[in-house]
């Protein structure tokens, strides 16, 4: 068996249109201002793609991109990014996923692939460390993701599927690994336009070692000591899985009930966690290697199946007024299986039954109602009857049939299961995400509603806080690391773990920058500098870091730029800007206005949202 | 949905500017009916009216108003501001207090104000125009000239009017309409 | 003047414009036997305190105001309606204001179906079922701009378009307190759609003289007052002639087949949400490019509305028509720094571009080729001259 010192910088472009593939390398400059994972792969497109690119035509190229610290054994490392425009909102888009083809695709030696063209016939491609081998994927074309994968993983260890919702081109289709998903914009759709139905890597062919082992195992102690230590990920999320969250958000009062008309709901606790996790016998079920275990499998009316995700029970549950953890659950299996977004889906749902409520279309649901809801998703996945309009996506369903007050979207990717009137940061952190209305570009709601680290109304500093979490998670996304972690290396380090809350409110709240400034995170850019064997210089390295991040983050920001985005584009549902809400005492709406100017101005953006040519000189961006 | 949110709401009322209006009705009031005893051309068109006569120009909705109905010897009488028990055969009236205050104020001359469909006037349309026509000849009384002009369709030429005329009708008129007579009107109108 | 064989005109529409109108709406409406308004309004309007000038209209007339629903913004949503509606009912309102401009007065128009129909719902009636008597008064005051439409008897709300003459406001009024335009843009695009909908009403296969009569004094206005308007949105005289040349060429819209950029503009929007005058502006000289290179007729009379008799007269027969399509491009070139002033500018993605057409053919029932609306679209996206 090989090994791979560190990282070993194969890029494998493949073009389906010719069915050839070409190796080449990673620049060493590239690697040092974009990492990897989400980083790298925005920047393979910002080379080779052009802007305006139809993203189901065959010119639009997806990337998939490895963790650097892949392999190496660093905790909940296993996890690996693709990029690629998104046929949903018509921008760049990001996708993280935990599944086994990460791990293969790196042991088969290959740090990177950029994939675009368009197959005549369905194919798949099956990767090992020589190149691509393009099959014929007749047999597996239609078939959903869990058939499709086993019938792939004869060629591998580890695999890429869609399922019939990807091959319909439906807009928010994913594409599967395992159990875990490359979830949110229609990943699946991009491959369900070049014919391709899935990817095989072979794997075990190399070994990956870090290039500094003492350092790299210190660190990874340290990391490991954090983890464990942490009251979410070695408590709430370690037993109950993410849906922990459910109990949380709806005491914060931002879980989405009704098509977000509500922040909470009195029958919430019974799709929580907790619950779920006692009812079905819970078990671990994660991605490889994890530390936290957030994955969860259970019996569920005597079947084995996957506990939904909290984002999946707030937007296919409280979302649409349903509170039975068993219909969930199956709602949740069948978007898996077809291969479908559930936050887009879930949201697509919802926007259905208030149009239908209100009379602008016909499609038998209704808020509360479980009977034709799993229909409703088929005929999402088939394109059936209205179904062929709601698999665009909420924005475009509502563009044709109305009501795009109440299509919960931002730049149309629907929103993730918080509801940014019980914590107006997220809600700018939702209006300026690159991608969307992505719960993942910050995790803000966390410090606002579940911690009480910061006003949940206030506006002030919101701006600088909201920067300092895209900057850190840009670049976590390129090492590439688990979101959660970001809670055990956030709130464990000493500093942090024995300031008293209410001081640290106080910080935040009135001296932000000095509070994220007592923000440690020297444990992920200890663990890429010694994995990639460079020299750390403490504190210095950081901030070197963080930059990183930034870069990243403004990036894709320019990138979006160059399609049409800008401040228009930086806003929230019209209903989340002027509906109160009745779970509320006193009616809350999201100020985005105030914060979005300041936001700007701390970017380095211009007043329309639009990055200065300095502050991408700065970064090093090159303009094209 | 709280509709407590929007409430009902009760519109307040133009205070000074229905007591102006009030006031230059009353002058204007008195006046023709002085004008009537005075100057032969308003006393032509007054014994052009029918002998029924009974007209009030007011403001809608409220008010205020001057009503003015025509003697039995053929003069014009100031009738007061109250509408109730009099048998009215014409009416006219300003659209609201603010066409009014343009009037009043002489920022738009009476035909204009005609045009501007400011006036609704529910009668004869002939008697309404000659009431128009004393109108005009009782604002060149009261007003100087470089008021009238703006607020009177045509100023009337030396030839028709001379100043001797008008200024020994503008002492008159004005005695007869501020004198002994308003202050008895205003204490019958008032009890 | 030539007298066509046939012909329709039809205006519902009284038109009230001047100084303190406003004051006069509670006598309309008591002439339509209305006492208690319910009021839609823009939310800017009511955070801008002109709402208290309209209040104050009201002194003294003893009518109540039902109340001032104030929450639409820059989208005409059923949900604004439905929630309208029950206010409605539950003050006993027996008419309706709109005050402001597109959304606001589609809103009051849809809980005007609503109130009158008893239906509970549009649905019927969006998917073709006419509306078959006499609404409520409605009464519309122009505020800031104006998208087009208002003045007519389009519906347009959630993406949705109805039509019907029953759904003409009764009364519009342009008041110089509420008329000027809030910026630059604002008042560009609403001069750009007036402009537009008077040249694709004129464009039609035989314009009936009622409508010439308007098409006219719509492009005078639009001829003398667009620069100015554009530049100081503020000037109270500018604004009053672009408001009237709004509701004017709104009325002569309703009276002819859509045009080409009309349609189209209105598919890009829905396709970008971009509003649709932007895209107006950018599609009205390829339009009248592609006319003028396809020998399409192209009257004189649009250079005698623009450019005035004397230089109508002092220009020989044969080039009239070039000069008029001059001048309407001189009048575009007035929005320059207001709105943008190409496809590249509005970002719009090229793949979007058949979509659209597609869309804008069928929805002027194949009258125009999806072809034709395809090309119009293509040179305008790469700036290409016909």
């Amino acid at each position: 068996m090989g090994e791979v010192i560190g990282t070993n910088n194969r890029i494998l472009e493949i073009d389906l249109s010719s069915r050839k593939f070409s190796v080449s390398e990673v620049h060493p400059k590239d690697r040092d201002m974009y990492l990897g994972g989400k980083g790298m792969g925005l920047k393979l497109l910002y080379d080779r793609m052009e802007a305006g690119t139809d993203p189901l035509g065959p010119d639009n190229m997806i990337a998939f991109c490895m963790g650097v610290l892949m392999g190496t054994g660093a905790p909940c490392s296993g996890r690996f990014e693709a990029v690629t425009k998104s046929p949903l909102t018509g921008i760049m888009v990001s996708a993280s996923c935990g599944g086994p083809f990460g791990m293969a695709f790196k042991t088969a030696g290959w740090d990177a692939m950029v994939i675009k063209g368009k197959a005549s016939s369905p194919v798949y491609l099956v990767i090992d460390s020589k190149g691509v081998q393009f099959k014929p994927a007749t047999g597996v074309w239609g078939k959903d993701t869990e058939a499709a994968e086993k019938a792939l993983l004869k060629d591998g260890t580890g695999a890429v599927v869609i399922g019939p919702a990807g091959e319909n081109l439906v807009r928010f289709a994913n594409i599967r690994s395992g159990h875990r998903f490359l979830g949110r914009g229609g990943m699946g759709a991009v491959l369900g336009s070049k014919n391709l139905k899935g990817i095989v890597a072979k794997g075990g062919e190399f070994k990956i070692v870090p290039a500094n082992k003492k350092k790299f195992q210190k660190s990874n102690k340290r990391f490991f000591k954090y983890i464990n230590a942490n009251a979410i990920t070695a408590g709430s999320y370690r037993n109950f899985g993410t849906n922990a969250n459910v109990n949380l958000s709806n005491a914060a009062g931002i879980l989405p009930v009704h098509n977000f008309s509500g922040g909470s709901h009195g029958e919430a606790h019974k799709i929580s966690g907790e619950v779920m996790a006692n009812r079905f016998n819970t078990k671990y079920d994660t991605c490889k290697p994890c530390a936290i275990m957030c994955g969860h499998k259970g019996t569920v009316n005597g079947k084995d199946r996957h506990i939904p995700e909290y984002e999946t029970i707030g937007l296919m549950g409280s979302n649409l007024d349903v509170f039975d953890p068993v219909v969930i659950t199956e709602w949740n299996e069948l978007c898996s299986a077809y291969g479908m977004d559930t936050i887009s889906a879930g949201g697509t749902l919802a926007w259905a039954m208030e149009a239908t409520e209100k009379g602008l279309i016909k499609t038998g649901l209704k808020f509360g109602q479980v009977k034709g809801v799993a229909e409703m998703i088929r005929d999402i996945a088939y394109r059936k009857g209205i179904g062929n309009d709601l698999a665009e996506g909420s924005r475009a369903a509502s563009r044709k049939f109305g009501g795009e007050d109440f299509a919960i979207h931002v730049k149309g990717m629907e929103m993730a299961a918080y509801d940014p009137r019980g914590c107006v940061g997220h809600g700018l952190s939702y209006a300026v995400a690159n991608r969307g209305a992505c719960h993942l570009s910050t995790s803000l709601f966390t410090l606002e509603s579940y911690f009480g680290m910061a006003s949940p109304y206030a506006t002030r500093g919101k701006h600088t806080m909201v920067k300092f979490m895209e900057n850190t998670y840009a670049a976590m996304n390129s090492l590439h690391i688990c979101h959660f972690t970001a809670f055990a290396v956030f709130l464990e380090p000493p500093l942090i773990k024995l300031s008293p809350t209410p001081l640290l409110w106080l910080l935040t709240q009135n001296l932000t920058p000095l509070a994220l400034n007592l923000m440690d995170v020297s444990l992920w850019p200890e663990m890429w500098h010694s994995t990639v064997g460079k020299p750390y210089i403490p504190y210095i390295s950081m901030l070197r870091f963080l930059k990183t991040g930034e870069r990243i983050h403004v990036l894709e920001r320019w990138m979006n730029t160059r399609e049409g985005i800008s401040k228009k584009d930086d806003t929230l549902p019209r209903r989340l800007l002027t509906e109160g809400r009745r779970c509320d005492q006193e009616e809350h709406v999201v100020p985005i206005e105030k914060m979005l100017g300041k936001y700007y101005k701390a970017r380095g953006y211009d007043e329309n949202g639009i990055p200065k040519k300095r502050t991408l000189k700065r970064l090093g961006i090159e303009i094209k | 949905m709280n509709t407590n949110k929007y409430p009902e709401i009760k519109p307040g009322s133009k205070f000074i500017k229905k007591v102006y209006c009030f006031i230059m009705l009353l002058i204007v009031g008195r006046a023709i009916e002085a004008a009537a005893k005075t100057d032969k051309v308003v006393k032509k068109e007054v014994e052009g009216l029918p002998n029924d006569l009974c007209f009030y120009l007011g403001v809608m909705p409220s008010g205020p108003y001057m009503v003015v109905g025509k003697t039995k010897e053929g003069g014009m009488k100031y009738l007061g501001w109250n509408l109730v028990g009099k048998k009215i055969n014409l009416r006219m009236n300003i659209r609201n207090i603010e066409a009014a205050i343009q009037v009043f104020t002489f920022q738009e001359s009476t035909a204009t104000a005609f045009a501007h469909d400011r006036f609704v006037v529910e009668g004869d349309l002939p008697t309404a125009t000659a009431i128009v026509r004393i109108l005009d000849i009782v604002e060149v009384y009261l007003l100087p000239k470089i008021i009238t002009k703006l607020a009177v369709q045509r100023y009337p030429k030396w030839s028709e009017m001379s100043p001797f005329r008008k200024w020994t009708g503008r002492f008159i008129i004005y005695g007869r309409a501020l004198g002994y007579g308003l202050v008895k009107d205003i204490i019958t109108n008032i009890l | 003047m030539h007298i066509p064989d046939y012909y329709e005109f039809f205006n519902h529409l009284k038109i009230m414009s001047g100084k303190r109108v406003l004051e006069s709406i509670p006598s309309e409406l008591a002439s339509y036997d209305a006492y208690k308004p319910l009021v839609i309004a823009d939310k800017s309007i009511t955070e801008s305190g002109l709402v208290k000038k309209f209040i104050t209209a009201f002194a003294d007339t003893g009518m109540t105001l039902g109340g001032i629903y104030d929450e639409v913004r820059d989208y005409a949503g059923i949900s604004l309606a439905l929630n309208a509606e029950v206010i409605f009912r539950e003050r006993g309102c027996d008419s309706i204001i709109a005050l402001g401009s597109g959304p606001v007065v589609d809103v009051a128009k849809a809980l005007n179906v609503l109130v009158s129909e008893n239906s509970g719902t549009l649905q019927p009636y969006m998917d073709g079922a006419p509306i078959g008597k006499h609404l409520k008064p409605l009464i519309y005051v122009y505020a800031c701009c104006s998208m087009g439409l208002e003045a007519t008897g389009y519906l347009s709300i959630d993406n949705r378009v109805m039509k019907s003459d029953f759904l003409f406001p009764d009364v519009i009024m342009i008041d110089p307190r509420l008329a000027p335009g809030c910026c630059p843009p604002c008042a560009a695009e609403s001069a750009v759609i007036a402009l537009d909908h008077a040249l694709g009403a004129g464009a039609g296969p035989e314009p009936s003289p009622m409508l010439d009569a308007y098409i006219h004094a719509a492009l005078r206005f639009l001829a003398e007052n667009m620069k100015k308007g554009v530049k100081k949105p503020g000037d109270k005289a500018a604004s009053m002639a672009l408001a009237n040349a709004s509701a004017m060429a709104a009325v002569a819209f309703y009276n002819s087949k859509p045009g080409m950029v009309h349609l189209l503009a209105v598919e890009l929007a829905r396709i970008t949400g971009t509003s649709a005058g932007r895209f107006m502006r950018v599609l009205l000289p390829y339009r009248m490019a592609y006319m003028l290179s396809k020998k399409m007729k192209i009257r004189d009379e649009l250079y005698l509305a623009l450019a005035g008799f004397d230089a109508y007269s002092s220009t020989p027969e044969g080039e009239r028509t070039r000069k008029g399509i001059e001048a309407v491009l001189d009048l575009l070139n007035t929005t320059k720094k207001a709105l943008p002033q190409t496809m590249k500018e509005l970002n719009v993605p090229r793949h979007q571009l058949k979509n659209a057409a597609e869309a804008a053919s069928a929805a002027s029932g194949k009258f125009f080729t999806a072809a034709d609306c395809l090309s119009l679209l293509e040179h305008a996206w790469e700036g290409k001259a016909y």
